[in-house]
């Protein structure tokens, strides 16, 4: 659950402040005692130097958590490397001492994937920013870890390429964070994800060595090592450089709104252009109550009575983009829509896709605390699921707007309340709980990009067998065996009920997706 | 090949009981294959290998056309998914050479041919799987959604991992739409220099072409020349074989953008009326089989050229997938000369020789690897 | 660690900011690349995310307001990036100023003096009141003050001075100061009490000018001026006018901020007439649109109501791009590189009308630049509180100018106008950075470059 606890005073009750620097990690396979000693910070400060390690209080409380605030934890040091071999002498320092570390970017992780469970060291890799190469002949780039995402497209500007996973906090977000999480984005439907466009990965493991999975020619005759590293959630090491494929960009497109007078209307549609063959390059969704929210923002000319709109983009040849604008505008009109808009100019289009990205920072107009949820269902399923999401919201008296990635089924349901009211903030959690169950139930999952960090840790169960979890399990053992790479990451402890975070979590505010 | 005839052959019908053959066997001392193909490096092919065909388990588990994903055993014959899928005028876009394999294989050999370009590979493509490991446990990974986060991406590690890991009993595919039309054009090259320069402005064409193979043959062959599809002359040592499609307009359109990017070219083309069956009669033809007796290069892009020139300089022919830097040579019976020059070429360009038959994902020595295999099947019950 | 003990925020720095301004922050961090301290440093502290949870942490009583802290808080440029990136739509400048305000009352009352080492808070010290209270709310002081630069520059002494390493000799600020000046050239004489229109009178506007503007930038003053006479506007000048109170506020001294913004608000009033109040320069541009909140946070029980006077204040740049402007017909040929200035793109939400204004002009070339949303490292007087970083920043940007190769580098601001002479000097180059209303009245005038490079 993608909460925010806002109010005054509860943030102290979730607040994790460690006076003694002595902490007890417990996962599936380990306790980890972590003691932070005077010689340990000296080791870290001879690699690093004093002025890129944080040590006092003062200055690693921003460091408690990332986009995810429910759970706090702060970390007993924080280090800045600048490049591969400082990351490597300040993992081999933490396992001579067994300390516990744990990765950081740009902190947007909106599941707590940065969060020090049980402190010790957060290795910030935002001074490792260097774009290293740009290979537009064998189209890819080599970036190190805290290139942000937008930087590298940036970057090939005019080149004709640009690098595809755009996740809506692409202008924020780091690369490596993204092979961590596996991110997304809305130009996923027709592109892929992150692990598509990552052909190499060189890694500090947790024992300390440099090692290089993929490269510029993929994966050669071994194991997909890369493949399987890219939404590992930082379990399986540190990430210190990356080969992406960078694409070529589409000669023409075409940006679409259409207009519905019904929400069942709409997933129609959306099943129509999936049915009829059209893969757009995005194909996103919005409710009633984003479009007025949008509207009072942005003043983009949104029609206020619409129950929904499809926000449809095609791209590829200028030959080929007008006969499958015309071929979607059929379809639409065919399901019911209103009414279908062809944007006509660059600005129109760029309005109209600031209002989707920014679409969650319009939701304070609504309501004073939201909570977003980032479920997926098979793309037939989103009539039923939205049906379901209506009846939850009826049921618990809770507002719920949607904004999401209709065309692959990633849904991003919202949850307005005010976190003020707590037996609403209860009814909030019930009505979460129900519809990424609804989610399970109909042949998905909780996450389609957000990842599980910590945050969705208790349904790893409902998705997965004990056996599956095992195997998984295992898997981690083979990077990480002592767990003390990114502790409490991804995997359940053993014995986790599943139900646990109704009682830790509280909803509230997020703004990306 | 003739070990095939002493094998046992074991035809589970459920997963269950694969995971129960397995099980058995972990107490054991005798090992599994899933593959038809033996490996010739193989140090035992005695009885005690014992072959597991899943042919019985070979249906549909669940085919949502509109959601575009499939579930399947992997049993079914890989002709027989493709037949399922054309009905709905959707198709899993991955080039298999022998029309009889099945998913499994498919997915276990990373199997992938001229669309690899712009189609990408079963990495691309597989989002679910349910397999069963070295001690019989059966277990999943991804889901049946096409996006989906939530735990490690077993898939991936799945795919190509030849048998090694898992026998892998079921797969969710993502599909893609048959296209409306295709097309396939050939250019012909003097020079290497011209057929480079094409390559590059290919890169950035306007097009976006599907397939870009190419041929490269030796002016003082060591061995006959390749098999190639029998559309280039023998006059012209380089040649293009460059795949669109789409609509028809948008194939037409996109030929003509491809004859000026191949400009030094000449143009040598098989029947328009044909045009759309030749893609589909290019993408299984046999010269771009790695698993027959080819030795594979996997090198960049840009790297390609000089190394197929190289190769033609020490008398061999080479084919392959231009736009990923593979090349394919011929290996004729008994000619144990070609891999080193193969790999000397590599040293100096980067990039992986390799041959189907020698080289396996399970041989690799790198302590990850190892550990890997060792979680997978810690009583090595999977032979390579 | 020594405050550990103590009672955290003791001063109760912070509790009078609306707590909900805090809560607004959703922690997505979405802000942080926008940030060009965070940029430059990768440290959350110095991230709008992480000033506002220090800020926050303080509020609450998690955190004291340490040396460490207070060095974090006072890296902050108050560019406003952040408030541009900001999905949420976080006023950041409405926490950070107020903020910073109670900070230096409360350590300027304080006792001991700390050392100003890096990254502890300098303090305002006996040279920084005297430029802050002494020379800038006065025109005519900052007129005299500038006398003997001007003196030097044409005799040319400066770079002899220079060369000689003399300047060396002046204490760090003022030579930072010294580095800083442009090229000041003759003096040119005091805008007068009118101008008129030229041609059809389409408005009647009043033109503010500052205290440094006015003193260094005078040229840019007549050239507005005379841009918008051509435009068909009356020119009122208010000869009581003063500055708009922009560092007296920002370094926490209230009371003079306050008496200016009075005295800013009457003279612009006493004419009813007005259309607009028209600013050429960012930074006072976007402190005279905050009057109405700045005074309803320091001063929310006075009788001062500055609302009519705000609701009339344009850039130039937005005025003439909403009256629609006379086409430019002289020519000059020039690759010119627009710099953002951070009040105008961030704090006004002003991009493409300057934009517009100048691909109007025949010849030129507008050359877009990476990284336009970062400062420039100018930021009022960050550049002599915090040098460092305004160079580090300085740095940055000029080499992100020099990449599209400009003949002329354009901004908004006088700030940021003297930090890239200033950069772009010490790296090397001489390229002239001139104001968008110079080039403009220049084509309207049809007279060469040359007049003004």
């Amino acid at each position: 659950m993608a909460c925010f606890v806002a109010a005054h005073g509860l943030l102290d009750q979730f607040s994790v402040f460690q006076s003694a620097k002595t902490h007890m990690t417990s996962t599936a396979t380990a306790i980890i005692n972590c003691v932070i000693t005077a010689e340990f910070l000296r080791e870290l400060a001879a690699v690093v130097g004093c002025a890129r390690l944080l040590d006092s209080k003062d200055e690693l409380l921003v460091y408690e958590c990332d986009g995810y605030v429910v759970e706090k934890s702060v970390p007993d040091v924080v280090v800045f490397p600048e490049n591969a071999d400082e990351v490597v002498a300040i993992v081999r320092a933490c396992e001579k001492h067994n300390v516990p570390f744990v990765p950081r970017g740009a902190g947007t992780s909106l599941a707590g994937g940065c969060l020090p469970v049980g402190g010790g060291v957060m290795i910030a890799l935002t001074k490792m920013r260097q774009i290293v190469d740009i290979n537009l002949r064998d189209r890819y780039a080599v970036v190190e870890p805290g290139v942000v995402n937008v930087n590298l497209t940036r970057a090939l500007a005019g080149t004709g390429f640009h690098y595809a996973p755009d996740p809506s906090s692409q202008g924020a977000c780091t690369i490596g964070g993204n092979v961590a999480t596996n991110s997304g984005g809305p130009h996923t439907l027709k592109y892929g994800v992150t692990v598509n466009h990552v052909i190499g990965v060189e890694f500090v493991s947790p024992q300390g060595e440099l090692i290089q999975i993929g490269g510029p020619c993929g994966r050669g005759n071994g194991f997909d090592l890369s493949g399987l590293f890219v939404g590992s959630e930082g379990t399986f090491g540190v990430v210190t450089k990356v080969w992406v494929r960078i694409t070529r960009n589409p000669a023409a497109y075409r940006t679409m709104l259409a207009i519905f007078d019904s929400v069942d209307d709409t997933t129609q549609a959306i099943s129509n252009i999936i049915g009829a063959g059209i893969v757009p390059a995005a194909l996103e969704m919005m409710d009633r109550g984003i479009v007025g929210a949008l509207e009072e923002a942005f003043h983009f000319g949104f029609p206020l009575d619409a129950e929904a709109v499809l926000l449809i983009e095609v791209d590829g040849l200028e030959v080929a983009v007008d006969a499958e604008a015309e071929t979607i505008t059929t379809l639409c009109k065919d399901s019911g829509a209103r009414e279908v808009r062809l944007s006509q100019t660059e600005e129109e289009r760029a309005l109209l896709w600031k209002c989707r990205k920014q679409a969650f920072g319009a939701i304070g107009r609504l309501s004073p605390s939201y909570c977003t949820q980032d479920g997926v269902v098979p793309r037939t399923k989103v009539p039923e699921i939205l049906r379901f999401i209506a009846e939850v919201s009826e049921r618990h008296n809770i507002r719920i707007v949607n904004v999401f990635h209709a065309g692959d089924g990633n849904l991003h349901p919202i949850l307005l309340f005010d976190e003020r009211n707590a037996e609403q903030v209860k009814r909030v959690m019930l009505a979460s709980d129900e519809i990424l169950g609804k989610c399970i139930d109909l042949g998905g999952s909780v996450t389609g990009e957000h990842g599980i960090g910590v945050e969705k840790i208790s349904f790893m169960n409902r998705l997965f067998t004990d056996i599956d979890l095992a195997v998984m399990e295992d898997v981690r053992k083979a990077f990480n065996p002592d767990g003390r790479c990114s502790p409490g990451k991804l995997l359940p402890t053993a014995g986790a009920c599943g139900m646990e975070y109704i009682e830790k979590n509280h909803p509230g505010r997020k703004a990306a997706m | 090949m003739n070990d095939v005839y002493s094998e046992q052959v074991l035809m589970p019908a459920s997963t269950e009981e694969v995971s129960r053959l397995l099980r058995a066997e972990t107490a054991g001392e005798g090992q599994f294959t899933t593959s038809r193909v033996s490996c010739s490096g193989r140090e035992s092919s005695s009885a005690a290998v014992r072959r597991v065909d899943l042919q019985k388990m070979n249906s549909v588990v669940d085919y949502p056309a509109r959601d575009m994903t499939v579930t399947v055993q992997s049993g079914m014959a890989v002709s027989e998914l493709t037949r399922i899928l054309a009905e709905e005028k959707q198709q899993l876009p991955i080039d298999e050479f022998d029309r009889s394999i099945s998913v499994g294989a498919l997915v276990a050999g990373d199997i992938a041919g001229p669309r690899q370009y712009g189609y990408g590979t079963l990495r691309d493509y597989v989002i679910g799987i349910e397999a069963v490991d070295g001690q019989g446990r059966i277990f999943h990974a991804g889901g049946r959604v096409v996006k989906n986060v939530a735990g490690y991406d077993l898939c991936r590690l799945m795919v190509g991992s030849r048998g090694s890991l898992g026998v892998l009993t079921q797969v969710t595919f993502k599909l893609k739409p048959l296209p409306e039309y295709s097309m396939l054009r050939c250019f012909r090259f003097d020079g290497s220099a011209a057929f480079e320069d094409s390559l590059g402005r290919l890169n950035v064409s306007a097009a976006s072409p599907l397939l870009l193979d190419f041929e490269f043959a030796s002016e003082a062959p060591v061995q006959p020349q390749v098999d190639n599809p029998g559309t280039v002359g023998r006059h012209f040592p380089h040649a293009l074989h460059i795949g669109v499609e789409g609509t028809k307009a948008a194939c037409l359109w996109q030929i003509e953008e491809l004859r000026n990017d191949c400009a030094g070219g000449e143009q040598f083309d098989p029947d328009d009326s044909t045009a759309a069956a030749s893609v589909n009669q290019h993408c299984h033809s046999a010269g771009y089989n790695w698993q027959d007796d080819s030795i594979r290069i996997r090198t960049i892009p840009s790297s390609l050229v000089a190394v197929a020139a190289e190769l033609a300089a020490t008398g061999y022919s080479s084919q392959g997938h231009a736009g990923n830097g593979i090349l394919f040579v011929k290996k004729e019976n008994g000619d144990g000369r070609v891999r080193p020059i193969c790999e000397e070429i590599v040293s100096r360009h980067g990039g992986s020789v390799s041959e189907w038959s020698v080289d396996h994902p399970a041989k690799s020595t790198d302590g990850l690897s190892v550990r890997l295999r060792s979680t997978f099947d810690p009583h090595s019950v999977f032979a390579t | 660690m020594s405050e550990a003990e103590s009672n955290p925020n003791a001063s109760g720095i912070g509790q009078t900011i609306p707590y909900e301004r805090f809560l607004d922050c959703v922690h997505c961090g979405l802000c942080t690349s926008a940030c060009p301290t965070y940029v430059e440093t990768g440290d959350e502290n110095d991230s709008p995310r992480g000033r506002i949870y220090l800020m926050r942490s303080v509020v609450d009583g998690r955190l004291n307001l340490t040396d460490k802290v207070k060095g974090h808080l006072d890296l902050c440029l108050d560019c406003r990036s952040c408030e541009t990136a900001c999905p949420s739509g976080v006023q950041y400048g409405r926490l950070i100023e107020p903020f910073r305000v109670e900070m230096h009352e409360t350590s300027t009352a304080g006792s001991t003096p700390v050392e100003t080492s890096p990254p502890t808070s300098p303090r305002p010290d006996w040279f920084h009141r005297w430029i802050m209270y002494g020379l800038f709310p006065n025109r005519a002081r900052m007129a005299w003050a500038l006398a003997p630069a001007r003196w030097m520059q044409r005799l040319k002494l400066d770079r002899l001075a220079q060369s000689a390493g003399l300047t060396r000799l002046l204490p760090e600020r003022l030579r930072r100061m010294q580095e800083q000046l442009p090229k000041l050239g003759k003096p040119l004489p005091p805008l007068p009490e009118f101008l008129p229109a030229k041609g059809k009178r389409r408005a009647t506007v009043g033109l503010f000018l500052g205290c440094v503007a006015d003193a260094m930038f005078r040229r840019t003053h007549w050239a507005t001026a005379r841009v918008l006479q051509e435009n068909g506007c009356d020119v009122v000048i208010p000869q009581a006018q003063t500055c708009c109170g922009a560092i007296h506020y920002h370094s926490g001294a209230s009371k003079p901020a306050i008496d200016l913004i009075r005295q800013n608000a009457r003279v612009f009033s006493d004419d009813n007439s007005l259309d607009a109040i028209i600013v050429n320069v960012a930074g006072c541009g976007s402190m005279l649109k905050d009057y109405t909140h700045i005074v309803q946070e320091i001063a929310a029980d006075s009788d001062l109501d500055p609302t009519t006077f705000v609701s009339r204040v344009k850039d130039v740049s937005e005025f003439l791009a909403d009256l629609g402007p006379r086409e430019p017909m002289g020519t000059i040929n020039a690759v010119v590189a627009y710099q953002d200035a951070c009040h105008l793109q961030h704090a006004q939400q002003i991009r493409e009308q300057p934009r517009k204004l100048l691909s109007m002009i025949p010849g030129i070339t507008l050359q877009s630049i990476a990284e336009a949303e970062l400062c420039c490292g100018a930021a009022g007087s960050y550049n002599l509180t915090q040098p460092e970083m305004a160079d580090r920043l300085g740095r940055r940007k000029v080499s992100e100018l020099l990449k599209v190769r400009p003949d002329i580098v354009v901004t908004g601001n006088a700030g940021c106008s003297l930090q890239l002479q200033a950069q772009l000097k010490k790296a090397g180059h001489s390229v002239a950075v001139l104001h968008p209303m110079e080039l403009l009245d220049l084509s309207y005038r049809s007279a060469p470059l040359s007049e003004l490079v």
